[in-house]
């Protein structure tokens, strides 16, 4: 396994304090703490090669379990074995054997190229020269950014700038790379780059990837396995798109009639199924089954002119999800 | 060793490359020093006009002390200022997580991360202004001097740097320590003074618990007046012990550390 975690849980001690400037001096003299329980027995195991998905709302806890991974946070309680180390222990060869971006946080050096930090990262990870000299050649060709190389960073695009983070984090050719909202403020093209560019470096170098995202279509595109983490605790552990279809299993069709059929038969039909008829258009949106039978006899009686059959989008679907997780998750495990 | 000196290199060109973005800062922020510089010498100098001496300090002996105190405080800012002073927001605000992923001593890292590459012209000039102020101080400087107050000299600028390091590092107990570099510089405002003006309690806390004495006072006194092996000893066991001391309150402190949020 790269990735083990066993009954991983991690309080923080917070301050507490009521609004306003009474509040303020109240709290001055008297300070009230409160422990937070940030994540709660969580267990998991994650494989070589994996691309895991973590989700989970603001505050639920998705942070705290990647910085515990790679030895940021110490736990109150439980283990994590990351290829056999103890992130905490921090020992070089667990710090060579990992990599970490934040889309929220730079590593690379705001004023100048990110080519100088390239070099100096080159140094910290002890890199030979043609090594170096390879896998930056391989990663700047994947993420097309040759010709901002030596721009200073402060001058590079947000998505300019994510890749360039992208690129320190992998220069020393990671096992484990855990990316903690790696596309959160991009442009909808610069996303898909950096998802096929995850996908693909994932098949070429089998390396394991952690991803944390409140885009769905990241999760979606990167991730079969999924981890949703709710108040502190693993709430499930399994495929995506089961998920998905637990959450929101209705389809939309929208079918085009060459010639409308006669209205009896509509009638009839209109008597088993949910459908909207406008002019030749007639759409429906049906769970699974309902929607096969629902075809079938659509088929049956009429070759269209055209049809589609959408699946409701993930992002819709997910949302509704993370209003009331506990109606999705039962029997779910 | 050999990995960190190449990783000091590396920090330095990354600063150099850094600082000569800005060419007019590079050069304001050595003219902000010299003009702070000055005004120590014309204060001392203003003080040499109502007396001779400051007991065995002479004010040629006090002109190499202030210089030595200049030297040292150039070389601290290029080296270690613009790291300690950035520690407590790193802290609050979880920016040290890059720093505890790299394989690399933490310790060592948030040390020499960021040099003030515009001192290191500084310290040319102050270290050719050192030599004036030897040659025209009328004392006899002999090689042993000059070896003794290099060593004296070095153990000095590790005091410094653990009093700076270990009050930044408070930060991690207290969440939020910005008043730590206030702190610091006021105590080390004690280090720019000649001993010969600390008496009594004062003198014995100037040169043990807070060994302010230690930094610029015995390297000069090594320099002018030749070795001293009382206050040889006093300095390696003083500078060890705050090292090791620093040492221990960054490994604790870390394990406080809560990285903020995302």
């Amino acid at each position: 396994m790269a990735i083990t975690t066993a009954n991983l849980t991690k309080t923080f001690r917070i301050f507490k304090r009521d609004a306003g400037l009474k509040g303020a001096l109240k709290s001055f003299f008297h300070r009230k703490y409160e422990n937070f329980t940030a994540l709660s027995d969580v267990s998991l195991e994650i494989g070589d090669g994996e691309i895991v998905g973590i989700l989970g709302e603001n505050g639920a806890g998705k942070t705290t379990l990647i910085k515990l991974m790679v030895g940021l946070l110490h736990p109150t309680d439980g283990n994590v074995l990351i290829n056999g180390f103890t992130p905490w222990e921090r020992k070089n060869q667990f710090l060579r054997r990992i990599s970490v971006v934040m889309g929220q946080k730079n590593q690379l050096w705001w004023d100048i190229p990110a080519s100088e930090s390239f070099l100096l990262n080159q140094k910290i990870y002890g890199l030979e020269d043609d090594q170096y000299k390879q896998t930056l050649g391989e990663l700047v060709d994947l993420l097309g950014v040759q010709e901002k190389l030596n721009v200073q960073v402060r001058r590079l695009s947000l998505g300019e700038r994510m890749k360039m983070e992208i690129i320190a984090a992998l220069l020393h050719r990671p096992e484990i790379i855990l990316l903690d909202e790696p596309t959160i403020g991009l442009d909808v093209i610069a996303q898909s780059k950096i998802r096929d560019f995850v996908k693909y470096y994932n098949e070429q170098h089998r390396s394991t990837f952690l991803i944390t995202s409140h885009y769905m279509n990241d999760i979606q595109e990167m991730c079969k396995r999924v981890v949703v983490i709710h108040k502190g605790k693993k709430f499930y552990d399994g495929n995506f798109d089961i998920l998905v279809n637990r959450v929101n299993p209705v389809r939309k069709l929208t079918f085009e009639f060459v010639d409308l059929p006669d209205g009896e038969i509509l009638q009839a039909l209109q008597k088993e199924f949910v459908y909207k008829l406008d002019s030749n258009f007639l759409t429906a949106e049906l769970r699974g089954d309902d929607m096969n039978q629902f075809m079938s006899r659509l088929f049956t009686m009429n070759t269209p002119r055209s049809f589609s059959l959408e699946e409701l989008p993930v992002e819709e679907t997910m949302k509704s999800f993370f209003a009331n997780p506990e109606k999705f998750i039962k029997g779910l495990g | 060793m050999g990995r960190y000196l190449k990783l000091l290199g590396a920090f330095f060109s990354n600063s150099l490359t850094r600082d000569m973005e800005f060419k007019a800062n590079f050069f304001g922020l050595l003219f902000v020093d010299f003009v702070y510089y000055g005004s120590y010498l014309l204060f001392f100098n203003i003080i040499f006009s109502y007396v001779d001496s400051l007991l065995e300090f002479t004010k040629a002996d006090v002109m190499v002390f202030l210089v030595i105190t200049f030297l040292m405080d150039t070389l601290y800012m290029f080296a270690f200022a613009g790291n300690l002073g950035k520690l407590n927001r790193m802290i609050v605000r979880g920016d040290l997580d890059f720093v505890l992923l790299k394989p690399v001593n933490s310790q060592f890292f948030i040390s020499f991360r960021y040099f003030n590459s515009y001192a290191l012209l500084s310290v040319v000039i102050l270290s050719v202004l050192l030599w004036v102020t030897g040659v025209n101080s009328g004392r006899e400087i002999s090689l042993i001097n000059v070896g003794f107050f290099l060593f004296s000299f070095g153990m000095g600028l590790a005091i410094l740097f653990s009093v700076d390091f270990i009050i930044a590092s408070l930060a991690f107990w207290f969440k939020n320590f910005s008043v730590g570099g206030w702190l610091s510089h006021e105590i080390l405002k004690f280090s720019s003074r000649p001993d010969t003006i600390y008496t009594g309690l004062l003198r014995k806390t100037m040169f043990t618990f807070v060994p302010m004495a230690l930094i610029s006072s015995v390297p000069a006194r090594m320099l002018l007046y030749g070795p001293r092996l009382d206050y040889f000893v006093i300095q390696m066991i003083v500078s060890s012990l705050f090292l090791v001391v620093a040492r221990i309150v960054w490994t604790r402190g870390l394990r406080l550390y809560d990285s903020a949020s995302s």
